[in-house]
C-alpha cells in the first residue's frame, strides 16, 4: 500500500472545502505562482486536502492554549502539456480564519 | 574464519549480460576475470564475495522479475547476512525495483498530469531492504555497476577494473566543482558551503546555435581535474542538463525558441564531459541517474562513469526542491545533497573512514530520521529515486602511503 493513496481517497474534498480552496487559490496561490513560477498552467490546478481542520479546539497541556488545527490544502500545478521543460509545483496553504498562509512549496527540478 | 569476514553479495544475470554483447562470446569470461581481481582486493580488506546469478528468476515483466529477485535476496539474507550488495548490469540485466510514484496517486484522476509525472520510480533500495514495508529502508549499502550497450562498450569490465585499482591505490586529493541554476543559487550555497566559486547557469552556459560564443562559456577544461562534483541543474530524459533564469521564465518564452534558450540555457551535455580522475559525482538534476537508455554517448550518468567517475549518485525520476519562501529549510534532493557532501567532507579527516555506500546509506537514514513524524509523498519519492552507481565498498579519497592508510 502506498503511504498516501488511501488517505486521499478516504478523505475526498467536501463542497465547503472546495469553496474555501477556490478562494485560497485566487487570493494566495495564484499571485504567488505568477511571481515565482510563471510557467505553470493556472487553468488546470489539482486540489486536495492534506490535513482536515480539527472541529473542536483541544487544550494544549504544555502551553495551556487552545491547539486549533487549521485545514491544510495542497494545490498542484504543472507546466502546460508538450512544453519543452516539464515542471510540477505543489503549494501547501494553511487555511487560517481570515486568509491562507503558504507554509510549504515543492517544485520539480 | 569466513564467518568473520564481511560479506559482499554480488547480483547479476549471466545470460542477460551475454545478450547485451551479441557476437562477443568472451564477455562473461572477461567479467569473471575482472570480478576475480576485485574479489582479491576485497579479501585483502577482510571482505568476501558471494556471487548470486539470477538467470532462473527472470520470467515475466520487469516488475515481476524484480519482485522474484528481491524474494530470493530476502531468502539468502535469512541464511547469511550480507553487509553490502553490488548489482552488476543495468536495468535490462537486473531490473530496478519498480515502485508506484506516490505523487501520481495524488493526482491520478486528471489525465493532464500523465505526461508531467513518473508512473513508476526505479530504485535499488528494496533489494537491500528485507522487510515488507513501503519504507524500503536499506539495511546495508547497495550500489550498481551499469553495463553499456553495444559492441564496443566494455563499461562494466572497466568499472570493475577501476574499482579494483582504487581499492589498492591512492585517490587524488579533493578538488571541488559545483554547478547550479541561477534560480537555485541560494539553496545551492547553503547545500555546500565549502565551495566558494559556483558556476551559475546563466550566465555560464554551453555554446549553442542561439549563442555560439557566450561570454561565460562552459568548457570541458572546467571539469578536467575535478574529483568531487555537485550539479544542481535541470534534467530531462536526454543527454544534457540545463540552467534556469527565473526572471525571464514566462509562458511566452516557451513559444519562442530563442527566448526559451535564454531562460533555460544548456549547462552540460555528454559531449562536454572530459576524461576524469577518479571522481565522486552527485547530481540533483531530474533523471540524473536515469540509465535505462544505456548508451553512454546519450546518457549523462553513464558518460560520467565511462570517463572515469568512481561513483555517481543521481535520481532515476523527477527530483524536487523547495520553492522560494522565507524560512523554508532545505528538503528533498537539496537536503540529500547537503548531507552527502557534508559526510564526504567529514570523512576526509575521519578514522576509520566510511565507504561510499555507507555514506549514501547514512544520508538516507538521516533523511528518514529528520522527517520521521511526517513524511510527504515527495519525501518517499526522493529517498527511493536516488541510486548509487559505483562500488559501495570503496573508501573515497583514501590516501595510501607505504601500505598504510593515512
Amino acid at each position: 500500500m502506498s503511504p498516501t493513496g488511501n488517505r486521499a481517497r478516504k478523505n475526498p474534498i467536501t463542497p465547503e472545502e472546495q469553496e474555501r480552496a477556490k478562494t485560497l487559490m485566487q487570493k494566495v496561490v495564484e499571485p504567488y505562482l505568477k511571481q515565482y513560477f510563471p510557467f505553470v498552467d493556472l487553468n488546470h490546478p489539482h486540489v486536495r486536502v492534506a490535513q482536515k481542520a480539527r472541529s473542536r479546539p483541544r487544550q494544549s497541556v504544555v502551553t495551556d492554549r487552545p491547539a486549533e488545527k487549521p485545514a491544510l490544502f495542497c494545490f498542484t500545478y504543472a507546466s502546460p502539456p508538450n512544453s519543452p521543460a516539464k515542471r510540477v509545483v505543489q503549494v501547501f496553504v494553511e487555511a487560517t480564519a481570515e486568509e491562507g498562509k503558504i507554509v510549504h512549496v515543492a517544485a520539480s527540478k | 574464519m569466513s564467518a568473520n569476514l564481511k560479506l559482499v553479495r554480488v547480483v547479476t544475470n549471466r545470460s542477460r549480460l551475454m545478450a547485451s554483447r551479441p557476437g562477443d562470446p568472451t564477455f562473461w569470461d572477461r567479467v569473471r576475470t575482472a570480478l576475480a581481481g576485485w574479489e582479491a582486493e576485497l579479501d585483502a580488506q577482510g571482505m568476501r564475495m558471494d556471487l548470486v546469478l539470477t538467470d532462473e528468476l527472470v520470467d515475466g515483466s520487469h516488475n515481476a522479475k524484480a519482485k522474484r529477485i528481491r524474494q530470493h535476496l530476502v531468502h539468502l539474507q535469512e541464511e547469511e547476512k550480507a553487509d553490502y550488495t553490488l548489482i552488476l548490469g543495468g536495468d535490462r540485466v537486473v531490473p530496478f525495483y519498480r515502485l508506484p510514484d506516490p505523487v501520481v496517486e495524488l493526482v491520478a484522476e486528471a489525465d493532464h498530469w500523465a505526461s508531467e509525472n513518473d508512473r513508476l520510480i526505479y530504485s535499488d533500495d528494496p533489494y537491500a531492504s528485507y522487510e515488507d514495508t513501503y519504507l524500503y529502508k536499506p539495511k546495508h549499502p547497495i550500489g550498481r555497476f551499469p553495463n553499456g550497450q553495444g559492441q564496443h562498450d566494455d563499461l562494466l569490465v572497466e568499472l570493475l577494473q577501476r574499482s579494483t585499482r582504487y581499492h589498492r591505490e591512492s585517490w587524488d586529493s579533493v578538488r571541488r566543482v559545483a554547478f547550479t541554476t541561477q534560480s537555485w543559487q541560494q539553496q545551492s550555497r547553503t547545500t555546500w558551503p565549502a565551495v566558494n566559486h559556483w558556476y551559475e547557469c546563466p550566465p555560464w552556459r554551453l555554446p549553442s546555435a542561439h549563442d555560439p560564443t557566450p561570454d561565460h562559456a562552459i568548457s570541458p577544461s572546467l571539469l578536467i581535474d575535478k574529483t568531487l562534483h555537485y550539479y544542481n541543474l535541470h534534467g530531462q530524459k536526454n543527454n544534457a542538463w540545463t540552467g534556469e533564469c527565473a526572471c525571464e521564465w514566462t509562458l511566452d518564452a516557451r513559444r519562442d525558441d530563442w527566448r526559451f534558450a535564454q531562460c533555460q540555457p544548456p549547462a552540460l551535455s555528454v559531449t562536454q564531459i572530459p576524461t576524469l580522475p577518479p571522481a565522486v559525482i552527485f547530481s540533483a538534476a531530474c533523471y540524473g541517474g536515469f540509465t535505462t537508455r544505456p548508451r553512454p554517448t546519450r546518457n549523462m550518468a553513464l558518460r560520467f562513469l565511462q570517463q572515469g567517475a568512481i561513483a555517481f549518485i543521481g535520481a532515476t525520476a523527477r527530483a524536487y526542491t523547495v520553492g522560494p519562501l522565507p524560512g523554508q529549510p532545505l528538503r528533498y534532493s537539496d537536503l540529500l545533497a547537503q548531507t552527502f557532501l557534508q559526510l564526504v567532507e567529514e570523512n576526509l579527516a575521519a578514522s576509520p573512514r566510511r565507504r561510499i555506500g555507507e555514506i549514501v546509506q547514512a544520508v538516507k537514514n538521516d533523511y528518514h530520521l529528520a522527517h520521521r513524524f511526517y513524511q510527504h509523498p515527495l519525501d518517499f519519492k526522493t529517498l527511493w529515486e536516488f541510486v548509487l552507481y559505483g562500488d559501495p565498498t570503496l573508501i573515497p579519497f583514501r590516501r595510501v602511503e607505504t601500505g598504510e592508510e593515512v
